[in-house]
């Protein structure tokens, strides 16, 4: 018997191909405008140190939106009922303040005064270590590439459901735009494009809500199913169990504190202008993500009433198929640019700061001091390419659905948050303590996240490992040297 | 400049983070083990969380607004000063 997606979903390729062909030339005729005026390596990696408020706001949430926003939350809400939107929901509100509270301004103070591009150049210059750079370089990179590959993983499901075609044509098509316009403009294509995407986010977010609340008859009508169906989808834990309070806690620190851990946020700080950006790109951030990111995942509640039936990977379906059953054809395959564009968005600045990781942090930094500007310029657009077809790679072979690719991937990157909050804010932080905490931190998540799960009592096997990090830093920088008392004064002239 | 450089900052940071550990907290409003029916049958833990966002959203304002008036936020090379 066939499953319920095959049967409800009947492909649409000619409007599907053709408003995404219209999609794309917009997409590349941005990047090719960026190209022009792309100059150096600071224009490439922080546009300059210039962008303004609309950019950095529309920006910031546009890479933090992912297809995990778009299909794997709505999938957890379809499977868990309301207790699903435990995931984003409680937390949107602090994903933009904690990070600029903590770490954000002086950021941006030691980008415009010591020219910082990157979060390994802030880690080896709080640090005073090339070697600690190259470390986090590694690991950054590895990580990232998880995250590319998740993108991609939804642009297959979303090409098959739509053409029919195996899910490898829109992984492959994907990644060979996004490097396209990513290696021609860097930061500057990548913002630029995140400000249409964007916006085109917001717009599929608003009708996806409109469309599933319509579809079941009403937000009361389907607050009355849901109970008939059973309690517990409209309480915690959910229907599948999944979010008691250790989740629920675990979720709203995840996506906001340790956020700070994410290469992508220094790089968004590094490129804003003043101040004056900083806050109103907060503000416009916070109510893009609070507003839409809210709408598109109650839809996935919405959808267990009018598209009932669907299980285990079908759920990752419930938005592409509550657009296709609702609205005409074109109208659809705007939208589903919508969801498209919320993966490429966040795979453009994910290959932005991961080729910075390789041909500034380890290959100038460790092996070529002498390379100039221009050589690691003109190397970052072939190591974009390289990147780009790794991440490709894990799209095809697919080792875990999007959402837990994502969050192993994130929690990798966020075991560098002990480094970075306690070198910001404690001046006895010592090099040999972040190095035991990036690589115990890092092998005890890995360890924890894929064969400890049932050792962390409920919560975010990130969690845990970060706590165990910061005891650790602690530890070792009182039973080492400290760091050099002009290199501190450089970080810490900020008070 | 940073969350502790001087009063004004410590203070922001300490509203911050009271509404930050506030939402954690398991009460009926955030999070509910019984269905607690809101307006129109949501459960009330999800309107609290986006009134909770809206709080959060009008607090950033107000403090984006104190920060711009100040002189240390005038330019990026000033410090932060001792308060």
């Amino acid at each position: 018997m066939s499953s319920p997606v095959s049967q409800l979903i009947a492909p649409t390729p000619v409007p599907f191909f053709v408003t995404l062909a219209l999609y794309f030339v917009v997409i590349g005729g941005i990047g090719w405008y960026a190209a022009r005026n792309t100059k150096n390596l600071k224009d490439f990696f922080v546009l300059g140190g210039k962008a303004g408020a609309v950019v950095s706001g529309i920006a910031y949430f546009a890479t933090q939106y992912s297809m995990s926003t778009f299909m794997g939350v709505p999938a957890v809400a379809y499977a868990n009922g309301y207790a699903g939107l435990t995931i984003s929901v409680p937390g949107l509100a602090f994903s933009m303040i904690i990070p600029a509270l903590l770490v954000g301004r002086k950021l941006m103070q030691l980008s415009h005064t010591h020219g910082l591009l990157t979060m390994t150049d802030y880690l080896v210059s709080r640090y005073d270590s090339r070697k600690l750079g190259i470390l986090h370089a590694t690991m950054m990179v590895i990580f990232l590439i998880g995250m590319i590959g998740a993108q991609t993983v939804g642009a297959g499901v979303i090409v098959h459901t739509f053409t029919g075609l195996p899910e490898w044509v829109g992984v492959v098509g994907m990644g060979i735009i996004v490097i396209l316009y990513c290696m021609a403009g860097g930061m500057k294509g990548a913002m630029l494009t995140d400000v249409l995407q964007g916006g085109l986010m917001v717009v599929t977010a608003t009708v996806t809500f409109i469309v599933s609340v319509d579809a079941g008859g009403g937000l009361a009508s389907i607050n009355e199913q849901l109970l008939a169906k059973g309690e517990q989808f409209l309480s915690h834990p959910g229907a599948a169990g999944k979010y008691p309070w250790s989740a629920y806690f675990s979720m709203i620190v995840m996506w906001s504190f340790f956020t700070i851990g994410q290469p992508t946020l220094f790089t968004k700080f590094y490129a804003m202008r003043d101040y004056r950006t900083m806050f109103k790109a907060v503000i416009l951030g916070t109510l893009g993500m609070l507003v839409s990111a809210t709408m598109i995942e109650w839809s996935g509640v919405m959808g267990i009433v009018s598209l009932p039936g669907l299980t285990g990977k079908e759920t990752d379906f419930i938005v592409p198929m509550l657009l296709q059953q609702n609205l005409n054809p074109y109208l659809a395959a705007i939208l589903i640019a919508g969801i498209v564009s919320a993966g490429m968005s966040t795979i453009d600045a994910l290959l932005v700061v991961a080729t910075g990781g390789i041909t500034r942090d380890i290959y100038q930094h460790g092996f070529n001091p002498k390379a100039s500007d221009e050589e690691i310029f003109r190397l970052s657009r072939y190591v974009t390419v390289i990147i780009g077809i790794a991440g490709i790679a894990v799209g095809i072979t697919k080792p875990a659905s999007i959402f837990e690719l994502i969050r192993f991937s994130f929690g990798g990157l966020g075991i560098w948050v002990a480094p970075v909050i306690l070198g910001m804010y404690w001046k006895r932080a010592t090099t040999s303590a972040a190095f035991a905490a990036a690589i115990i931190g890092g092998a005890l998540y890995v360890s924890l996240a894929l064969w400890g799960q049932g050792l962390t009592m409920g919560f975010d096997p990130l969690i845990v490992s970060w706590s165990v990090t910061m005891v650790l830093m602690v530890v070792v920088s009182l039973f080492t040297q400290p760091v050099k008392r002009e290199v501190l004064g450089r970080h810490f002239a900020f008070a | 400049m940073h969350c502790l450089s001087n009063a004004f900052e410590r203070r922001w940071a300490a509203v911050f983070l009271a509404l930050y550990g506030l939402i954690m907290l398991p009460l009926p409003w955030y999070y509910n083990e019984s269905y607690l029916p809101g307006p129109l049958g949501v459960p009330m833990f999800l309107w609290g969380w986006i009134g909770h966002g809206f709080v959060v959203l009008v607090a950033i304002a107000i403090f984006a607004r104190q920060c711009l008036a100040r002189p240390e936020y005038q330019s990026l090379d000033s410090d932060g000063g001792e308060a």
